[in-house]
């Protein structure tokens, strides 16, 4: 039995399936005609700890032997792979043509393709390269009843059919089970580089942002991070309250103009101290970045937050203020002109005076007072027990979740009880 | 209401011009009357496909589809920008002319068409003396005493919408008597001119600084004996009958010089359907190729100052500008960059472009009197974009968007004046700071 | 649709009368003739036409029209290609004429909230003062709706590298048939749950009826630069489009037009396009100015190794205008080389361009009608414009068959039945070419998720019934109305 499968602390009770490609799996789904029974979808299992406490769990359904790239056309800026390619293992090849992937989800090593996408796994790099469902342009999914479906194809452009694989994109393996992806390409910048600033106040992370936002930079990506992120991190940097990063890319005099504008905008800021890193340098900083999961992957507390640029002012301004009252210990990344934010805290070893679901609840209380949303994407095991990791959504979309849900998998065999729409 | 057995097809109709449109939608945008309403049978395309079903005996012209069509504007903006190149102009104009039969029209309105439109306007003489005493009306207080009343609502909205209109005459007449008016300098070249028929007795003022303009421009200006209306607006409400008779009179009119000299026309209407007399008469074989060359001669006065190069003078206008496009200028004549340029060149103004100023506003020739609500609400938007662009100034290159503009504006109470861009130009030279 | 069914929503007007305001009721025979058709070469009947101004007014009208079982066509500007506007099946048509308010801009999130019947142009001339516009830009942008957009998913020449109509929508509201309304997201880049969003984005008007959409604005770029350049043949244009994404680049716009286009554009607008070429490419580029000038170098040399006649760049708004004005008239223009023209839409993958067009000009000399070709080379997105005329016997028939035969070469070289005009009633029963009957069910089963009635436009994107092909055409051509073609 591999840990790999475990979720939520349980195995599955009949163990684990391993399709090495789509018949195998359609086969492995139609199978298991018990109506009872639940199949869990696993991929890299990064992420298979996300949503409410597993309530039943028969099959471990494990893809990482679909991992295939099954056609890379280079100069077309397409390729088409299995789910259970590692995100690692496709950028590996595509990078000797020049060529990337523009998904830069967390361990790519271990994380899937299939798996990223249904999990809507987040990446830094969505500033200027777009959500990554952008980059899906085919899908080949099976069903829960092992019939295989496919809609999208291998070209770019393309409004034949309902655009199916919208639905698989972050519905967490509720729908069907994702078989093959077809993805359009991005050529990798010529150069690149990462400039980071600190910052003492938290109006200085937004006025800044909001100014490289409005300028002519395009950057990668952007991201602020507090001195909790810092210091788990290791980065060697004067001490700060933000530290913002900003990576930028292209051809060589497009990559200096940007630099140059960046520091331009930074004069104006005076307390700024400034770094820049370029290429491999710069990799390593994000790659830590991206891969930061908390304190201890075992008890940390991940939430997740959809704002945008301006509401995210108030909205930090509002938590921090709270974190400081009740002295809580947390690491806090922040995306300012994309909207989002990441908070980590330890839900068991903390140091705060208040208990965890008061905490919860009134960080997801600041949140919906700023018109934003709040998702736990990580909580200890025993903290799931009954808690709402979603968060509230309107009842229309609910109910047509829900719909969708019935109308797909009406035995609930795929994830049963885990995700929005198994909720009551 | 006609037998539909009896119109089985439109004969009148040119069916491959009809059949160029291929319903795209692209002039929607561009229809006053769809963008007042929002409804597609108040649309160019929304009118064409009611033309081919007629055409195609699925429908009768019932008083419905007449209304559609009545509701036109005429301003042709769907013309300018539809891809195919359908010829709206023609198929509305054949359309209105060949439906007149149809129409259940009382005995009044008739009669009233009969004398304005037929005998009135085109007659020189006979429009002098009315509208003298229109003048008389307006100058003697009755007009006051009348819109105060406001018993001409209760007659008729249309009446009270021909009374708002009536013009304050300006300045004395201008007479077409075969005058010769000549350039400071030795003129260039000499250029002919069309006085038209309401515009010399209405706006005399406004004639005589066009003609000083191109004095400016070192010009000769000619002004042709025997001419009269161009008939546009006879074609506007379906009689291509008379228009076709005045186009032939207004050819001999301006035959008589070398028969070359630039025909030049300050008022947009006038030249857009005096550019197209060669298609108005193209079935008449005495006049079509005389018609031809005739159109190949009209040019409409701001074109012609913006490519002579016209130097403004040194008087400054300090204001803030506008331009609304004239619809038969920009839409027919294509000309939409000179009135600009000539009021950019203007010492001290501010040119400001006014949002959606290539729609019209709403006049059509005599359309603000026979369909005073819809003209009304197309207005009403233009009056509101003006009030938004802060000019003080709306310059226009037609007397009927002239009056219109001029009568939104009184309504709203604000502080524009509307003036022709010749009025302008003339003003660099004649005023003193 | 059957005389009682008609008599039943005739009865209806009264109420609707009630829900949405007197003058916003049609019914007269005129009047529903107007709302027949679309852009496209279909027609249908609708018994009704409805204008509303609100959200509530659409749930009360949906709701009506449930409860008696009414089909409901929701209509934009009516610019389709597909059909999908049209009221196949009779029933309600809600135009969405009058709800065209921009409702909020906000400049700092780059956002705004539109009603779906803004006009696209409108609103990137609305938001353009503030350096910000709305990326998708179909070339029938100054006519066509948000709303119709979104149903079908539109491109245009910039979204090769921008993205089409989903990739700018962050979230909208939604009537569903029950008349319940909803958003799907919001104004955040990214949310909880399904996808809602993206599944209802090229719907085509059959899951919900949009009446509010978030929009992502983008910021003007800070330099555009614009290249003409003409080759001997199509073959070298299309191997130079190749090279041009081969190595890597993804400029704004990469557009082709063949001889016939040229010459038509030439004709209409006098773009000053260079005579004797095969074909000409456009290209565009924008950004930041030292990466605009870095990639138009390395097009320019990729360009140089197929032997272009000439390179023309403009820098400045009025040149690139002028540049563009054949492109953007050549619709239009082809009028001028044949009565009619049937205009195709399907997708190959970039690296088959070579190969699709050699086949599809065989397929133009072995029956003898001419094809224009038009292209979004650079996503793939061909739109061959077969020349006829229709008052010729037998013209129409042929023509069809043709078009079914390039969208069959489309399939079998990788590619895909539409890349930007939808599926609708044209291409229904050519879903089969690329799809299993397992593919559709699946999709169908959407619908059903959706709503159990199939009461929102009804009859559109899956086939009709049997076989593909024969059907299809028989069908087409019996809707065809004279010189609907498009
Ligand atoms: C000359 C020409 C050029 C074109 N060029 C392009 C191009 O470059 N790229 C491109 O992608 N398309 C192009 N098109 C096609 C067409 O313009 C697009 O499909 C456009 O998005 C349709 O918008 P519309 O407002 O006209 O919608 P309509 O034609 O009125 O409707 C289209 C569909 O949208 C649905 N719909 C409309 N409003 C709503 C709503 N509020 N809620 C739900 N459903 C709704 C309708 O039911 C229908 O199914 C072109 C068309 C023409 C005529
Ligand atoms: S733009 Fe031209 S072709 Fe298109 S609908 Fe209007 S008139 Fe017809
Ligand atoms: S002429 Fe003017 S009013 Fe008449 S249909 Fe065309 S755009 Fe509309």
């Amino acid at each position: 039995m591999k840990t790999k499968h475990i979720v939520d602390g349980v195995q599955p009770s009949e163990g684990a399936i391993h399709p090495k490609n789509r018949d195998e799996l359609s086969i492995a789904l139609s199978d298991v005609l018990d109506s009872d029974k639940v199949v869990v979808p696993i991929g890299g299992a990064t992420r298979l700890q996300i949503g409410a406490k597993i309530p039943k769990y028969d099959y471990a359904l494990d893809l990482s032997g679909m991992n295939q790239l099954v056609a890379h056309n280079s100069a077309d800026l397409t390729c088409v792979a299995q789910a259970g390619a590692t995100l690692k293992s496709l950028q590996d090849v595509l990078k000797e043509q020049g060529q990337f992937l523009a998904i830069d989800a967390a361990f790519p090593e271990q994380a899937t393709i299939g798996g990223i996408l249904a999990s809507n796994a987040p990446g830094y790099m969505r500033w200027q390269l777009a959500h990554m469902r952008d980059m899906v342009i085919g899908m080949e999914v099976v069903l829960p009843s092992g019939t295989i479906t496919k809609s999208g194809g291998p070209v770019v452009k393309n409004v034949s059919g309902y655009d199916m694989a919208r639905l698989h994109i972050g519905g967490y393996g509720t729908l069907g089970v994702i078989s093959e992806i077809s993805f359009k390409l991005t050529p990798l910048p010529r150069r690149q580089g990462t400039f980071i600033l600190g910052f003492q106040t938290e109006n200085d992370l937004h006025n800044f942002s909001e100014e490289v936002f409005r300028s002519h930079v395009m950057p990668l990506a952007l991201a602020g991070i507090n001195s909790e992120v810092t210091k788990e991190l290791n980065l060697k940097f004067p001490a700060s309250l933000y530290l913002v990063l900003v990576r930028i890319g292209g051809r060589q005099m497009a990559f200096l103009r940007q630099k140059e504008i960046l520091s331009q905008i930074a004069n104006n800021y005076q307390y700024a101290h400034t770094e820049f890193f370029e290429e491999d340098s710069s990799d390593v900083l994000w790659e830590k970045l991206r891969d930061f999961r908390g304190y201890n992957i075992n008890t940390s507390i991940l939430g997740r937050v959809f704002s945008t640029p301006t509401r995210l002012r108030g909205l930090l301004a509002h938590i921090s203020e709270y974190l400081q009252k009740i002295e809580l210990k947390v690491a806090l990344s922040v995306q300012p002109g994309f909207g989002t934010m990441e908070f980590y805290f330890d839900g068991v070893s903390n140091s705060a005076k208040v208990d965890v679901e008061v905490i919860m609840s009134e960080i997801h209380r600041i949140v919906l007072e700023n018109n934003s949303h709040l998702n736990y994407e990580q909580l200890p095991t025993e903290l799931k027990n009954g808690f709402n990791m979603w968060g509230p959504i309107n009842r229309g979309s609910l109910d047509l979740m829900k719909s969708l849900r019935r109308t797909y998998d009406p035995t609930r065999k795929l994830n049963r009880g885990r995700y929005i729409t198994d909720s009551e | 209401m006609v037998e539909a057995q009896e119109i089985l097809k439109l004969p009148w109709l040119n069916e491959s011009e009809l059949y160029k449109c291929v319903h795209c939608g692209f002039c929607l945008q561009a229809c006053p009357t769809y963008l007042t309403t929002g409804l597609e049978t108040e649309s160019p395309r929304g009118r064409i496909a009611l033309m081919k079903a007629v055409n195609e005996g699925r429908l009768e012209i019932s008083d419905q589809v007449m209304r559609h069509w009545d509701l036109c504007i005429q301003c042709r903006a769907c013309e300018d920008v539809c891809p195919s190149g359908v010829p709206y102009g023609n198929l509305i104009e054949s359309t209105m002319d060949q439906i007149r039969d149809h129409r259940k029209i009382g005995f009044i309105p008739r009669l009233a068409y009969e004398i304005s439109l037929r005998h009135l306007i085109p007659n020189q003489r006979n429009l002098a003396i009315v509208v003298s005493m229109m003048n008389l009306y307006v100058k003697s207080g009755l007009q006051k005493v009348v819109r105060k009343t406001k018993i001409l609502k209760l007659i008729s909205k249309r009446f009270e919408r021909l009374e708002k209109m009536t013009p304050a005459v300006n300045g004395k007449f201008f007479r077409a008597e075969g005058q010769l008016y000549t350039a400071d300098v030795e003129g260039t070249e000499t250029i002919q001119m069309l006085s038209g028929c309401v515009m010399p007795l209405t706006q005399g003022n406004q004639m005589r600084a066009a003609v000083r303009t191109l004095n400016k421009a070192n010009k000769d200006v000619e002004v042709p004996l025997n001419q009269g209306c161009c008939g546009a607006i006879n074609s506007h409400v379906g009689d291509l009958g008379k228009a076709k008779e005045l186009a032939r009179a207004n050819i001999e009119a301006f035959s008589k010089g070398s028969g070359t000299e630039p025909i030049i026309v300050n008022s947009a209407g006038c030249g857009a359907r005096m550019r197209e007399y060669g298609h108005l008469l193209s079935d008449d074989p005495d006049y079509a190729s005389k018609a031809v060359d005739f159109s190949k001669r009209v040019v409409d006065i701001n074109e012609y100052l913006d490519q002579a190069k016209l130097q403004p003078g040194e008087t400054s206008i300090p204001k803030t500008v506008t331009y609304q496009d004239s619809c038969h200028l920009a839409n027919v004549q294509k000309v939409k960059d000179a009135p600009r340029n000539l009021i950019k060149s203007i010492d001290g103004i501010d040119f400001c472009e006014l949002k959606g100023s290539n729609i019209c506003c709403g006049a059509g020739g005599t359309y603000m009197i026979t369909e005073p609500e819809m003209s009304e609400a197309v207005l009403a938007e233009k009056i509101r974009n003006l009030v938004d662009s802060g000019a003080d100034i709306i310059a226009t290159a037609n007397p009927g968007c002239f009056m219109q503009l001029d009568n939104g504006i009184k309504a709203a109470g604000i502080n524009v004046e509307v003036k022709y861009v010749t009025d302008l130009l003339d003003e660099t030279y004649t005023k003193s700071k | 649709m059957s005389q009682s069914e008609l008599l039943e929503i005739k009865n209806l007007v009264p109420e609707l009368k009630n829900i949405v305001g007197s003058d916003y009721v049609l019914d007269d025979k005129a009047d529903l003739l107007v709302y027949e058709y679309d852009g496209s070469i279909d027609r249908g009947n609708p018994v009704v036409i409805v204008l509303p101004q609100s959200a509530t007014e659409i749930s009360s009208v949906l709701k009506l029209a449930r409860s008696h079982s009414i089909p409901v066509v929701a209509r934009g500007a009516g610019t389709g290609l597909s059909g999908g506007a049209i009221a196949e099946h009779g029933g309600i048509v809600i135009s969405m004429a009058r709800m065209n308010k921009i409702l909020e801009v906000n400049a700092d999130d780059r956002y705004a909230i539109v009603e779906p019947g803004v006009v696209n142009l409108d609103l990137s001339t609305h938001v353009g003062p503030q350096g910000l516009y709305y990326a998708p830009d179909p070339s029938s942008q100054r006519a066509c709706t948000i709303g119709g957009n979104i149903a079908e998913n539109s491109g245009g020449p910039h979204c090769l590298a921008y993205g089409v109509t989903t990739n700018h929508v962050l979230g909208m509201e939604v009537v569903l048939a029950d008349g319940s309304v909803t958003w799907f997201g919001e104004n955040e880049r990214d949310g909880i749950g399904y996808d809602l969003r993206g599944i209802t984005i090229g719907s085509e008007g059959t899951l919900a009826i949009v009446t509010k959409i978030s929009v992502r604005l983008l910021r003007s770029p800070e330099h555009v630069k614009t290249m003409l350049m003409a080759f001997e043949t199509i073959e070298d244009a299309s191997a130079a489009v190749t090279g041009i994404i081969g190595a890597g680049m993804v400029p704004a716009a990469l557009e082709m037009m063949d001889h016939f286009c040229i010459k038509a554009a030439e004709e209409a607008v006098g773009a000053g396009y260079p005579e004797g070429a095969g074909a000409v490419l456009l290209v565009e580029l924008d950004g930041l100015f030292e990466s605009v000038e870095e990639e138009s170098d390395e097009i320019e040399a990729i360009c140089r190794e197929f032997g272009p006649l000439e390179i023309r760049v403009a820098d400045d708004a009025m040149e690139r205008e002028k540049l563009w004005s054949g492109r953007k008239g050549v619709l239009g223009a082809l009028g001028r080389l044949a009565p009619n023209y049937y205009l195709v839409d399907g997708t190959i993958p970039r690296t088959k361009l070579v190969d699709v067009l050699k086949q599809i000009n065989e397929l133009s000399e072995r029956s003898g009608y001419p094809i224009a070709n038009l292209l979004h080379a650079g996503d793939g997105n061909l739109h061959p414009s077969i020349l006829f005329d229709e008052r010729k016997p037998g013209d129409v028939e042929n023509i069809l068959a043709i078009g079914a035969e390039i969208l069959r070469i489309c399939v079998e070289s990788g590619g895909v039945l539409s890349g930007e005009h939808g599926i609708g009633l044209e291409k229904q029963d050519q879903m089969p070419l690329m799809f299993s009957d397992e593919d559709m069910a699946t999709m169908s089963l959407l619908k059903i998720a959706f709503e159990t009635e199939d009461l929102l436009n009804p009859g559109k994107v899956f086939p009709t019934g049997a076989g593909c092909g024969d059907i299809s055409q028989a069908r087409a051509i019996a809707r065809v109305g004279p010189g609907a073609y498009i």
